[in-house]
C-alpha cells in the first residue's frame, strides 16, 4: 500500500488517461465501501486509486426523455430521497436503499455495488428487471451496455482497465408499468442476501401482463435474467397458474452454492416464494399507475 | 512517502492534516487531529463505531479516504454538545441508561443525531432500521431507542412554532 | 470492647438517605457521552511505535520462513519482532504453575497451534508502515491437516471442568430412574463455537522505563494481570501500572491478559519506545478466547404425572491441543428440576484451536439452552403446559447437593414473568397461534440461573475533617456499573452523601478489586468497601465514644449509626455528631479503614446460592420462509438485593439479547480443511442489530438473602443469557412444530 496514489480528476478523459497510465493496478473510488474494506483487508493492493466524484455529472439523478439518468457514484441515500424515481422505480430505489447501513447508505453507489461483482448485490436484480443500461466510458469513447452485461462472474466484469461507468440509465416507463425487489436475509437488517428477486411487469388496460423481467441474485455466480420466468407471467393477471409456473422458472434457473447462509434446496425454495410476492407487489404497483 | 495536505472542517473549525493515500478518515481523525472519540471496532463498516457526519451525511469514517474529506464539514461526537452544554440526545443516553461500555455510543449518537436532523419525528421502527448499521455488544439496543424517541420528542417541543 | 456500627443491622436501603437501592445514572456516563472517555487505544504518549501482528493461516504445523529484510527494508518499520529476538522472558509462557495460568502463544517457537496465532509482530513509526510490514513477511509454513470440530479425535474425560469441578457428578440411579419412567426423552443438542467479540478490540499501550511498566490496557482483573506479567517479566508487580478506566466491553475475554497483550509489552522492550498494539477485529478470533462448541445428550425420565426420575446431561467438548479449559455445559442441570437421580459428565476433544475461555456464563449458557429444550421436550411427552411441568419439579432443595437455598425466588419469577406476559392459555400443541399477517406465532420458555459466587478483594475508605469521604478499589466498569454500584455501596459504608465522596477506581495501584467476572464484582468488591467503610467509622465512633466532650460519649453497647456525615446514636437518635466535629476535635485531619472480602465459608458449605429467573419468548415465523423473528421477550429475575436498578436492567437486557442471539444467530464456522474461521469479521459472525430486538421487559423480583453476604448481593451480570435461549427454541417450536436441537436455529430447518 505504500506506494499507493490517489487521484481525483476533474474529467471523464482525464479520469481515462490516470487508469490506462497507471503503473500497476488501478481501482475506481465512488462510494468506497467495498473499495476500501478490500484496501483495509490487503485482499487488494492497487498503485492507484482514481476517486471519480469530482466528475461533472458523476453524482446527481436527472429525468431525461421521461426516464431518469443515475450518475454512477450517486448515493444510496440521494437515491433513496429522490421522490419522482422512487414514484416510478420503487423496485430499483427499494434495492439500493437494501445495500448496507445507513452509514453504508451514505457513500455506496450503483457502480460499486454492480462492479464489486458481489452475486449477492441487492441493486443488481432490480436494474436488470428494470431494463437499465450502464453507459461505461474508455479510451475509444462511450458504449451502453445492459446492466446484466456488465458482471461476468464473482469479482469479475466486462470493463476493460481502462474503463469505467460514468452512469445509468432507466427507460421512460410505459403506463401500468411498475416494478418491486424483495431479498430474504436471515437478520432482520444487515446481511447479505441469501436470495433476491427483482420483477417489473407492464399491464393492459384490463390487468394483463403485455412484458415482464425477472432477475434473481444470490442463486448463481452472476445475477440471473429469467425469460422463463418472464413468460410465467407474460399474458396473464397473476392468476395462481402464473405463479406456479413463475415459482417453477425460477426454480430451475436457479444453480446456487450451499453455504453457511443458506442450502442449495433452500435457496432454490426461497427464489420461488420470493418470486412469486415481489410479481405480486409489481402487479400490483403497475395496476395503481394506470 | 509523499503525504497529502488536507483542508476540511470538522465540527465548525477549519482543521487540516497531512495523510498517506491510503489513510482513512478516522485514522486522520484520531491520529492526526486527536478526536479520539470516534472508534475504531472494525474497520470494515460493519459495527458503525466511527460514524460521522460528512456534509450531512452519515458515514463510516473507516470507509471514506482521508483525502477526501477535503472540502468537507464533518461533524464527530466531539460536536454534539454545544460547549458544555449535552445535546438533547446526550442528556436522554444518561437517563435511559442507553450505555454501557460506551464504545459504542459515540457511533450511536452520531447517527442518532444524523436521523433526527433528516426526521425529526421518527417512528420506533425507523429509528430501529436507521440504527441498524451501530452494533452495540452490552445489547442496549431498547434502551438506546428509548432514549432516541425521547430526545426527538423533546426538540420537537422545544422547536419553535412552524419548525 | 469493639463498639456495635455494624451497618448491616439495618438493611442499607432501608435507612434513610441511602445511596443502595437508587437508580442513579452512570458516574462516568457525561465522559462516554461526549466521546472523552479515554479507552486504552486512544492514548498516545510521545515518541509512541505501532505494533502489528502477523498472524498464522494455517492452524497446525510451523513457519517454515519470515521475510524479515523485506519488512526491515520498507519505510518506517523499525524493528520485527520474531522468535529469533523476542525479548528474554523470566517464565516459559507455556508454565503452568496454576490451573488460572493459561499457556499463551509469545514467539517461544515456529510452532503453530492454531489459526491466527501471533508469528510476529512489525513495529514502525506509523500503523501502515506497520501494517504493510506485516504483510510483507509473506510467511510460509509446513502444515499439517488441521482438526477440526467434535469429532475430529478421541475424547477423553477432563479431570476438572470450569472451574475446579468434577467432570462427573452423580446422585441416585440414573438408569433406573429411566426405567422406571413412564415418558422418556432422548435427545441430542449441538451448540457451535462463539466469540465474545466486545466492541473494542485488545489493546495496549506499553511504555517501560528501565524495569518499571506502564500500561494502558483494558482489563477485568488488573492484579491478576499484574502478576501473570511481574512472573512473565521478571520485574516485581509493583513495578506494572495498570491503567483500566474504561473497557468497551470484556464479556470474559479481557479478564486474563491475552497474549497479543503481552507481545505489545515486549515489543516495546524490543524498541526502547512506548508501543501501541490494537487487535485487528479479524484478529480477534483465536488468541483471546472463545465459547467452544458442544455436543450435549440430555436423557429424561418422568412419571406420568410429571414428575422426574431422571436426569442425565452429557456434554462433548473441545478444548486446544495445549491447554486445558473444559466448558462445565452438563453443570447447568444441577441446580433447577428436582429428580431422585441426577447424572452430569463431560468428555473432551481437542482441536486445533486457540484455548476457549470464560466467555459470558461459561458452561451455564450453553448447558441452559440444551437442558431447557430437552424440559420442554419433557413436558411435552407428558402432555403438560412448559410451566406448570416447571413447577411440578421445582427444586426446595439443590438438587446435586441437597443443601438449601439461601434463597429462591424463582415461584413469584415464573408468577410474574408469566403475568406479564400473558402466558395464561398458551395452546399446548405447535402452530395453533397466527398473527394478523399470517406469521406462525408461537410462545416458549425457560428457567434462568447462576450462581452467587464471591471472590477476595480488598478496598480502602477514607473520612475527612472537611466532610468528604474517599473509596479506592481497584475495580473494573466494563459497561456493567460497577462504578456507579460500587459507589453507591461505598457512601453508604462511609455513611456519606454520594455527592460529598470521591470514589477511585480503574487502576492497579489501588488496592486490588479482584476480578470482574462471575457476575461476582459488585458482591465482592462492594463486601470490600462495605468492611473498608466500616472500619472508618468504627475509628471515629471510638474517637467520639471514648470523648467525654461528645455527644455520642458513653454509648457503649448501644452503638451508633453512621448516616449522612454524622454519628448518630443508635436507641437515641437525638444524641449525633459530625464527622468534621469528631476529627476536629481530635485533632486528626482524617480516619481510615481497610477492608477485606471474601467468600463465608461456612455458608458456603450449609447453603446453596443461585440467583434465578423465567423468561419468556413470543417468535413469529414466515410459514413459506421460515424467516423468523423474536418479537416479545419477559424475564423476571430475582438476584438479592439490587444495589441500582437502571443499571441491572440493562444487565438483564443484554443478557437476554446475548440468550437471543445464542438461539439464533452466533455463530463461528471453521473452514474443515484449513482450519480457518470462514467468518472472522463483524459481517459474517452475526450478533443481533436493533432490528433483530423484540419488545423487552425485565423485572426485578424482590428477593432477600441473608446468608450470601452481608449486603445480599448475587451477580445479574450472566443470569439473563441462560433461560432466554432455551425460551426463544421453544417458541419456534411452538410456533412451526420443528424442534431445534442444533444452534443457532437454521431457516432452513423450519422450511
Amino acid at each position: 500500500m505504500s506506494s499507493l496514489s490517489y487521484a481525483a480528476p476533474a474529467t471523464v478523459d482525464e479520469a481515462i488517461g490516470l487508469l490506462a497510465g497507471a503503473s500497476g493496478l488501478a481501482k475506481v473510488l465512488s462510494g468506497g465501501t467495498d473499495l476500501l474494506v478490500q484496501l483495509r483487508s490487503g485482499r487488494t493492493r492497487p498503485a492507484l486509486i482514481v476517486d471519480t466524484k469530482k466528475i461533472p455529472g458523476i453524482i446527481g439523478i436527472r429525468e431525461v426523455d421521461g426516464g431518469f439518468v443515475i450518475g454512477a457514484a450517486t448515493s444510496g441515500a440521494m437515491i433513496g430521497e429522490h421522490a419522482a424515481l422512487a414514484a416510478v422505480y420503487p423496485g430499483v430505489v427499494e434495492a439500493t436503499n437494501l445495500i448496507g447501513s445507513t452509514q453504508v447508505q451514505g457513500r455506496a453507489s450503483l457502480a460499486g455495488n454492480l462492479c464489486n461483482a458481489s452475486p449477492a448485490a441487492d441493486s443488481v436484480p432490480a436494474m436488470i428487471a428494470a431494463g437499465a443500461t450502464a453507459v461505461i466510458a474508455g479510451p475509444k469513447g462511450r458504449r451502453t451496455v445492459p446492466v446484466e452485461q456488465v458482471v461476468t462472474g464473482p469479482g469479475r466484469t466486462s470493463l476493460a482497465r481502462d474503463e469505467f461507468i460514468v452512469e445509468f440509465h432507466l427507460p421512460k416507463r410505459a403506463p401500468r408499468s411498475a416494478d418491486a425487489y424483495l431479498r430474504f436475509i436471515p437478520r432482520t437488517e444487515m446481511d447479505i442476501a441469501v436470495v433476491g428477486a427483482g420483477v417489473n411487469v407492464t399491464l393492459d388496460a384490463a390487468g394483463v401482463c403485455t412484458a415482464a423481467r425477472v432477475s434473481l441474485g444470490a442463486v448463481a455466480p452472476t445475477a440471473l435474467l429469467v425469460a422463463d420466468c418472464a413468460a410465467a407471467l407474460v399474458g396473464s393477471k397473476l392468476d395462481e397458474h402464473a405463479l406456479a409456473k413463475l415459482d417453477l422458472a425460477a426454480r430451475d434457473a436457479c444453480k446456487p452454492i450451499d453455504d453457511k447462509r443458506g442450502t442449495i434446496d433452500f435457496r432454490i425454495k426461497v427464489a420461488g416464494v420470493l418470486a412469486r410476492r415481489a410479481a405480486a407487489i409489481a402487479f400490483e404497483r403497475a395496476a395503481a399507475r394506470s | 512517502m509523499s503525504k497529502i495536505h488536507v483542508t476540511t472542517t470538522v465540527n465548525g473549525e477549519p482543521a487540516e492534516f497531512l495523510c498517506q493515500p491510503g489513510n482513512s478518515l478516522l485514522d486522520a481523525l484520531r491520529d492526526d487531529l486527536n478526536l479520539t472519540g470516534s472508534k475504531e471496532g472494525c474497520s470494515s463498516g460493519d459495527c458503525g463505531a466511527c460514524s460521522v457526519i460528512v456534509d450531512g451525511r452519515l458515514v463510516c469514517s473507516c470507509l471514506m479516504l482521508a483525502v477526501e474529506a477535503e472540502g468537507k464539514s464533518i461533524t464527530t461526537i466531539e460536536g454534539i454538545a454545544n460547549g458544555d452544554v449535552l445535546h438533547p440526545l446526550q442528556r436522554k443516553f444518561l437517563e435511559h441508561a442507553a450505555l454501557q461500555c460506551g464504545f459504542c455510543t459515540p457511533g450511536f449518537l452520531v447517527a442518532a443525531k444524523a436521523l433526527l436532523d433528516h426526521n425529526p419525528d421518527p417512528t420506533e421502527t425507523e429509528a430501529r432500521y436507521w440504527l441498524a448499521g451501530n452494533l452495540c455488544r452490552c445489547t442496549g439496543y431498547d434502551k438506546i431507542i428509548r432514549a432516541v424517541l425521547d430526545a426527538a420528542a423533546e426538540m420537537r417541543a422545544g422547536a419553535p412554532a412552524g419548525e | 470492647m469493639t463498639p456495635d456500627i455494624s451497618l448491616s443491622q439495618v438493611p442499607a436501603h432501608a435507612r434513610h438517605g441511602s445511596s443502595i437501592g437508587r437508580p442513579l445514572t452512570r458516574r462516568e456516563g457525561v465522559l462516554k457521552v461526549t466521546g472523552v472517555a479515554r479507552y486504552a487505544a486512544d492514548n498516545h504518549p510521545a515518541g509512541m511505535l505501532y505494533a502489528v501482528l502477523a498472524a498464522s493461516r494455517i492452524a497446525r504445523g510451523r513457519v517454515t520462513c519470515l521475510d524479515v529484510p523485506a519488512a526491515m527494508a520498507h519505510p518506517g518499520v523499525v524493528a520485527v519482532m520474531t522468535p529469533a529476538n523476542r525479548p528474554a522472558l523470566a517464565l516459559d509462557p507455556d508454565a503452568k504453575l496454576h490451573p488460572f495460568m493459561f499457556r499463551l502463544d509469545l514467539l517461544q517457537s515456529d510452532a503453530v497451534r492454531y489459526a491466527n496465532q501471533p508469528i510476529a509482530v512489525v513495529i514502525a513509526e506509523t500503523l501502515e508502515a506497520a501494517t504493510e510490514g506485516a504483510a510483507l513477511l509473506a510467511p510460509r509454513y509446513e502444515a499439517l491437516p488441521a482438526r477440526v470440530g467434535l469429532d475430529a479425535g478421541e475424547s477423553f474425560v477432563p479431570p476438572v471442568v470450569g472451574v475446579g469441578h468434577p467432570a462427573e457428578q452423580l446422585v441416585g440411579d440414573v438408569e433406573a430412574g429411566l426405567a422406571s419412567a413412564a415418558r422418556r426423552v432422548d435427545a441430542t443438542y449441538e451448540t457451535p463455537a462463539q466469540y465474545h467479540n466486545a466492541m473494542e478490540p485488545h489493546a495496549v499501550v506499553a511504555a517501560w522505563d528501565g524495569d518499571s511498566l506502564s500500561l494502558d490496557m483494558p482489563s477485568q482483573g488488573m492484579a491478576m494481570a499484574q502478576a501473570r506479567l511481574a512472573g512473565l517479566l521478571g520485574i516485581a508487580p509493583e513495578n506494572i501500572m495498570i491503567r483500566s478506566p474504561f473497557l468497551g466491553g470484556g464479556f470474559g475475554s479481557k479478564g486474563l491478559i491475552a497474549g497479543p497483550q503481552v507481545l505489545g509489552i515486549l515489543a516495546a522492550r524490543l524498541v526502547g519506545r512506548p508501543v501501541k498494539l490494537v487487535l485487528r477485529r479479524e484478529q480477534m478470533y483465536g488468541p483471546v478466547g472463545h465459547r467452544p462448541p458442544t455436543r450435549q445428550r440430555l436423557r429424561i425420565g418422568a412419571g406420568a404425572d410429571g414428575t422426574l426420575t431422571a436426569l442425565a446431561h452429557h456434554a462433548l467438548i473441545t478444548t486446544s491441543t495445549f491447554d486445558d479449559f473444559f466448558e462445565p455445559a452438563a453443570d447447568a442441570s444441577h441446580t433447577l428440576y428436582a429428580s431422585p437421580a441426577i447424572a452430569t459428565s463431560h468428555t473432551a476433544v481437542r482441536i486445533d484451536t486457540g484455548t476457549p475461555m470464560f466467555m459470558r456464563a461459561p458452561g451455564e449458557a450453553t448447558g441452559s439452552i440444551a437442558l431447557e429444550s430437552a424440559i420442554d421436550e419433557a413436558a411435552l411427552a407428558c402432555r403438560m403446559d412448559p410451566l406448570a411441568f416447571r413447577l411440578k419439579n421445582y427444586a426446595e432443595v439443590e438438587p446435586i447437593s441437597g443443601k438449601p437455598f439461601s434463597s429462591k425466588a424463582l415461584r413469584a419469577c415464573y408468577a410474574q414473568g408469566a403475568d406479564r406476559f400473558g402466558w395464561a392459555g398458551r395452546p399446548l400443541a405447535p402452530r395453533q397461534m397466527r398473527d394478523a399477517a399470517g406469521m406462525l406465532v408461537g410462545w416458549g420458555m425457560g428457567t434462568a440461573t447462576f450462581p452467587a459466587l464471591m471472590f477476595q478483594a480488598e478496598a480502602r475508605a477514607v473520612i475527612r475533617r472537611n466532610g468528604g469521604g474517599v473509596v479506592e478499589i481497584g475495580a473494573h466498569d466494563m459497561g456493567q456499573g460497577a462504578w456507579t454500584a460500587l459507589a453507591q455501596i461505598a457512601a453508604d459504608a462511609v455513611g456519606l452523601g454520594i455527592e460529598q465522596l470521591e470514589f477511585r477506581s480503574g487502576t492497579s495501584d489501588l488496592p486490588d478489586g479482584g476480578i470482574a467476572g462471575g457476575s461476582a464484582h459488585t458482591a465482592t468488591a462492594g463486601m470490600a468497601i462495605h468492611a473498608a467503610g466500616g472500619e472508618a467509622v468504627a475509628r471515629l465512633a471510638e474517637l467520639a465514644m471514648d470523648d467525654a466532650r461528645s455527644p455520642l460519649f458513653g454509648a457503649g453497647n448501644a452503638g451508633v449509626v453512621a448516616r449522612d456525615g454524622r454519628l448518630f446514636r443508635r436507641d437515641d437518635e437525638s444524641r449525633s455528631e459530625s464527622y468534621a466535629d469528631i476529627l476536629t476535635r481530635a485533632g486528626l485531619a482524617q480516619v481510615e479503614g481497610r477492608g477485606k472480602s471474601g467468600g463465608d465459608p461456612a455458608a458456603q458449605t450449609a447453603y446453596a446460592m443461585h440467583a434465578h429467573g423465567a423468561v419468556f419468548a413470543e417468535v413469529k415465523v414466515d410459514p413459506d420462509l421460515g424467516q423468523l423473528r423474536v418479537t416479545r421477550l419477559v424475564g423476571a429475575f430475582a438476584a438479592g438485593r439490587i444495589i441500582n436498578p437502571r443499571m441491572v436492567r440493562s444487565q438483564y437486557y443484554g443478557g437476554m439479547i446475548w440468550g437471543m442471539a445464542f438461539a439464533l444467530h452466533e455463530e463461528a464456522v471453521t473452514d474443515r480443511r484449513s482450519g480457518r474461521m470462514l467468518n472472522a469479521n463483524l459481517a459474517d459472525y452475526h450478533i443481533p442489530v436493533n432490528a433483530d430486538v423484540p419488545e423487552m421487559e425485565a423485572l426485578l423480583v424482590e428477593e432477600h438473602d441473608p446468608h450470601v453476604n452481608a449486603l445480599g448481593i448475587k451477580g445479574v451480570g450472566e443470569i439473563a443469557i441462560t433461560g432466554t435461549g432455551g425460551a426463544v427454541a421453544n417458541a419456534v417450536w411452538h410456533a412451526t412444530g420443528m424442534r431445534a436441537r442444533r444452534f443457532p436455529i437454521r431457516i432452513d430447518d423450519l422450511v
